[in-house]
């Protein structure tokens, strides 16, 4: 009896581990599947077209990588106003083009990046660790001071790109901004601010699973795993090479706004400026207004204007280059 | 009891799996003192007429950095591709590409993804990704120059990667393939210690490799080298490498495969004074597999790339 209770005492937390890592095992296992290319994000991307374009300039971000991004002096000269724009999900800097040429007209000048994992910075699709994104954020502010020490700066995002503009809003990275300007933003799974993903509405699929696992494993502090892909887009085929078809967990995480999509409206109140079409597919336009002004923020609602037209339409470019001033 | 027994035990099993892994996974990586025959023969590498980086874009999209170095003499008939060792970039094949352009040969020098202005520092996609790379480089080479005789040179590490290459698929691309002190791997009697240089987290890559022997990828992110560099050195090298990294740019784990399979078209140069590889088991290990082994008076580990008895050795051992 004393021999089998022993056995019991030492199988059974065997067991118990052994069953945890199976329940972990098998939602990482979990394959992820691209869903099919969405017709009005591809177009949306071609409209906004390359004509007047910068070429590619780069930094050195503080782990040696390259970094690349396109600067867009302002048309009248002035060096008293920058505006650093993030593209959203699976974009580049390219998609930022009408957005950037927009504010240099205006008399603001640009910094479209190629966020690390997409376009011309770092491998696709990965990042090292969550957090790099915010490390070389700091590196290009660090970088782009050396030229323009006294410019105020703006963070503009799109999409995704909006989430992580209010990732660092949320963050210690705040206090380098005037101002933050969030275009069609993706707030995250919680936020009320989301269309359903199916239909024309669906732009990614989402390896619930193995994310929820990763999570855990997070939480216990164990950040293994975190390079395995957990996001796909419904990037064409056609656009594969321009487009990153698939996030890995780390930037699935760090190219996003916090879990808690209040957090970055309470923390940087006053600052925050949100704009958004009403035939946005994506994105649930007048919950922006519902969610986010009693937050304090700034909302405007374009009629006519889906969610890649907020990045070239004019009455979209006209709201933008308003709110930026 | 017994019935209990039956149903927990597999649990038990997994259980003790599972500790046994996490515990290897979780084991610390620490770099080694900075070494300073490397900082040292790297900061030998001259650049001046250093050409500028170039860039394609390969399968997956990114973009990866090389520099291309024209025959003195405008020769197209000969290319020679020049990789890098481990934690290094093109930046340190410069004066290796430079004497090969001199005597005829188109040289370019690759930063491997991963390295220098390629990819994020110190990871890849995947094992086998840099064999991807190679084959995109290539076919993107070849638009240019279609018939061209294509020459694999490749330094340490670099050494390493050209073998696996030469084992594999691709190699028959290449007409020949130069070794400058390859690396051949931990095991091969080629080597004499790296410890001085590189820092392997020993139980880590053991999990890895079980890992991977039965299919799961997962983790082959993590960091299982560690170089012997200063972290303020970041900008100019690779730190450390990722499993999967480490894997991909080296020799397979047979390193004899490659010698076989590719018998004839090898040439090996190093130094004699080589403080990380043993230069008399290249002669008596290799020679037997068919290799040519000049060992160069004189010359060190790093030396292999910028002394200039070394790179005329390289020069007379590639044409």
């Amino acid at each position: 009896m004393r021999k089998s209770l022993a056995a019991c005492l030492i199988v059974s937390p065997l067991a118990l581990v052994g069953a945890g890592a199976l329940a972990l095992a098998i939602p990482l296992a979990q394959p992820l599947e691209s869903p099919p290319p969405l017709a009005s994000v591809r177009e949306g991307a071609l409209a906004i077209g390359r004509e007047g374009m910068p070429d590619l300039s780069r930094f050195q971000a503080r782990d040696g990588t390259l970094l690349a991004y396109r600067f867009y002096p302002a048309a009248n000269g002035a060096s008293d106003r920058l505006a650093i724009l993030c593209h959203g999900s699976s974009g580049t800097s390219a998609g930022a083009n009408a957005v950037a040429k927009a504010l240099a007209a205006a008399g603001v000048m640009a910094v479209a990046i190629d966020a690390r994992g997409h376009g011309a910075s770092g491998t696709r699709g990965d990042i090292g660790y969550i957090g790099q994104l915010d490390d070389d954020l700091a590196d290009l502010i660090a970088e782009l001071r050396k030229s323009h020490p006294t410019a105020k700066l703006e963070l503009i995002g799109h999409s995704a790109g909006g989430g992580f503009v209010a990732r660092i809003a949320a963050g210690p990275l705040a206090k380098e901004f005037e101002r933050f300007i969030l275009l069609s933003p993706y707030l995250g799974p919680l936020a009320p601010t989301n269309r359903p993903n199916e239909g024309a509405g669906r732009w990614v699929s989402v390896d619930g699973p193995r994310i929820l696992a990763l999570a855990v494993l997070a939480n216990l502090g164990v950040d293994w795993g975190q390079s395995l892909p957990t996001l796909a887009f419904a990037v064409a085929p056609d656009r594969r090479k321009v487009g990153t078809p698939w996030y890995s967990y780390r930037l699935m995480r760090n190219y996003a706004s916090p879990l808690d999509w209040r957090a970055p409206f309470l923390a940087s109140r006053g600052k925050m400026v949100v704009i958004a079409g009403e035939d946005d597919e994506l994105m649930n336009a007048p919950a922006y207004r519902a969610a986010l002004e009693p937050l304090g923020a700034s909302v405007t609602i374009l009629p006519g204007v889906d969610h890649m037209g907020i990045a070239y339409k004019p009455a979209s470019l006209e709201a933008i280059v308003a709110a930026a001033n | 009891m017994t019935l209990s027994a039956l149903i927990l035990a597999p649990f038990a099993f997994c259980g003790v799996a599972a500790l046994t892994l996490g515990a290897a996974l979780g084991w610390p990586l620490k770099p080694p003192a900075p070494l300073e025959s490397i900082q040292a023969g790297a900061r030998a590498v001259g650049t001046e007429g250093r050409p500028e980086l170039t860039r394609f874009q390969a399968r997956d999209g990114t973009w990866l950095a090389y520099r291309f170095y024209p025959a003195v003499n405008g020769a197209t008939d000969r290319l020679a591709l020049v990789a890098h060792g481990s934690s290094a970039s093109s930046d340190a094949m410069h004066e290796v590409s430079r004497a090969l352009a001199a005597y005829g040969f188109m040289a370019l020098a690759i930063d491997a993804r991963g390295h220098g202005a390629s990819g994020t520092r110190g990871d890849i996609g995947y094992i086998g990704q840099l064999d991807d790379d190679l084959a995109d480089l290539i076919a993107h080479v070849r638009k240019t120059y279609p018939a061209a005789d294509v020459t694999f040179v490749g330094h340490s590490s670099g050494g390493g990667f050209v073998a696996r290459i030469a084992g594999g698929p691709l190699g028959r691309e290449f007409e020949r393939f130069v070794l400058l002190a390859p690396f051949l791997g931990a095991q091969a009697p080629t080597t004499r210690g790296v410890g001085a240089w590189v820092s392997a987290d020993m139980p880590r890559i053991v999990a890895l490799e079980i890992l991977r022997r039965i299919g799961v990828d997962w983790g082959q992110s993590m960091p299982t080298l560690a170089f012997a560099h200063a972290p303020a050195s970041a900008p100019s090298v690779t730190l450390g490498y990722s499993y999967r990294l480490m894997t991909d740019y080296a020799a397979a784990w047979d390193w004899r495969a490659a010698f076989l399979a590719a018998r004839g078209k090898f040439v090996l140069v190093a130094g004699a004074e080589d403080e990380l590889m043993n230069p008399a088991a290249y002669r008596s290990v290799l020679e037997p597999l068919g290799v040519r082994v000049e060992i160069v008076p004189g010359v060190d580990h790093m030396g292999m790339v910028h002394r200039p008895a070394a790179l005329a050795a390289l020069v007379a051992a590639a044409s």
